[in-house]
């Protein structure tokens, strides 16, 4: 059933409605909103969408999600050109660059491997970062994958593909929490930060 | 319709934003899927992987719906074996080959036995190759499939069964089989019992025997290959010279 007299309107609800967080309804608020501020909001929205469709694009060095091929992290030349933190996405790139306490460069997979899903090696941008690994001035790959069967099943294999390169790899450390309480923790997250116990 | 069971999640898949539909090894109702609020939840999150232990609560209208369920995880489950990439394959492939071959809904107790037993040989990084082939070997039996490893199919014997018969699944022992070996699968000594012992060659040998048992009356059927986790598994198992 359509949701306003106008196609238009429809159309606009209907793809904001396949938006993370947004359903029918919520699309229905946004669109109104939309509406209503014309010239603030909708505008602006519409150009800046625009301009994203037409110009970001995945980096070719790290893929990264930019403007610019090699994107800023890949061009910018204060950073630390001897670290390459893999991430599974470019969510987790960004969740990375957050923090600001990463100064090197990246590289994004493009998933995991997933034997349930079908997904292999080929699907993944693994023979890149091999390359990368071999001819660049890199000296240690950061595995940030994430701690689950398959995020550590994708590290395990790029630790055997990376180890013909002579290229340091190391992952990120698995634990508690900053701000995390044992007694909210599940029982693996304890076992595992028991294990990588250090000196207090 | 309403239970609560021990079980082992085989696999998890997103659902909308936050929830996820997860298949489930239950210890008296076989494998079950069941829709799980709030997946995508930190809290959730670690122990919705193959292979967790669980005890869940399952709750549905009517006995054909899809149910919703509740998990409380057991135990420390798969984070366990993050620091040992063959035994996490070997979980991976073990979640993969039950979740493909066991019908839904139909209680196989043995074979939530049989992954138990195979999740705490996974500690054990010389034994669990061998055990992951009595799980398979397991699951055949459970399925109705089960090698008849007992006595010769030629001749009766209990003695020097070193042969299994490609079609039957029977043990074929080595003076009988001796004119067609070529066409015999080999039986490694582990899977006649405990006291076999294991040898060079014999996990891949098993690998052989229950993967053309497993295509040939489980997977075969439903037109589907062996699933890639498996294949996978045989791979890493040969890299590492294990096989």
């Amino acid at each position: 059933m359509p949701a306003s007299a106008s196609p238009e309107i429809d159309r606009l609800i209907g793809l904001l409605a396949k938006l993370p967080g947004m359903g029918p309804r919520s699309a229905r608020r946004a669109a109104l909103a939309l509406l209503k501020r014309r010239e603030q909001l909708m505008q602006p929205l519409a150009e800046a969408l625009s301009a994203a469709a037409e110009k970001v694009k995945p980096c070719s060095t790290c893929g990264a999600l930019d403007t610019r091929d090699p994107c800023a992290i890949c061009a910018d030349p204060t950073r630390d050109r001897t670290l390459i933190c893999v991430v599974e996405e470019v969510g987790a790139l960004w969740a990375m660059e957050r923090g600001g306490a990463y100064r090197g460069l990246y590289h994004v997979l493009g998933g995991l491997l997933s034997a349930l899903d079908g997904m292999g090696p080929d699907q993944l941008r693994i023979g890149e970062l091999t390359a990368r690994a071999r001819q660049g001035e890199a000296r240690e790959a950061i595995l940030a994958l994430p701690a689950t069967v398959d995020g550590q099943t994708t590290a395990h294999y790029l630790a055997e593909r990376l180890a013909p390169s002579g290229v340091q790899v190391t992952s990120l450390a698995r634990g508690v929490p900053v701000g995390g309480e044992l007694d909210w923790l599940d029982d693996g997250t304890i076992a595992q930060a028991l294990r990588a116990r250090r000196p207090a | 319709m309403e239970w609560s069971d021990d079980a082992y999640v085989l696999s998890a898949r997103a659902y909308g934003e936050t929830g996820a539909i997860v298949e489930l090894l239950t210890e008296t109702r076989g494998r079950f899927a069941a829709h799980v609020a709030g997946a995508a939840s930190r809290r959730m999150k670690p122990f919705l992987q193959p292979g967790a232990r669980v005890v869940a609560q399952y709750r549905a209208r009517t006995s054909a719906n899809l149910g919703s369920a509740q998990l409380e995880p057991v135990g420390e489950g798969p984070a366990a074996l993050f620091d040992d990439p063959l035994a996490l394959t070997g979980l991976a492939a073990a979640a993969a080959v039950a979740a493909g071959a066991l019908p839904e809904r139909e209680p196989h107790p043995g074979a939530f036995l049989a992954f138990e037993a195979l999740s705490s040989a996974f500690a054990l990084p010389d034994v669990w190759p061998a055990v992951y082939v009595r799980f398979e070997a397991g699951l055949l039996d459970e399925l109705g499939f089960g090698l008849d490893l007992a006595r010769c199919a030629a001749t009766g014997g209990t003695e020097d069964l070193v042969y299994v018969s490609p079609r039957t699944g029977r043990a074929v022992s080595r003076a009988a089989g001796e004119a067609y070996r070529d066409k015999l699968l080999k039986l490694p000594p582990f899977l006649l019992g405990a006291q076999g012992g294991l040898g060079e060659g014999d996990v891949g040998r098993g690998l052989e025997l229950t993967g053309h048992f497993l295509a040939l009356n489980v997977f075969g059927p439903l037109n589907r290959p062996l699933p890639p986790a498996r294949v996978w598994l045989i791979e890493r198992l040969a890299a590492a010279g294990r096989l």
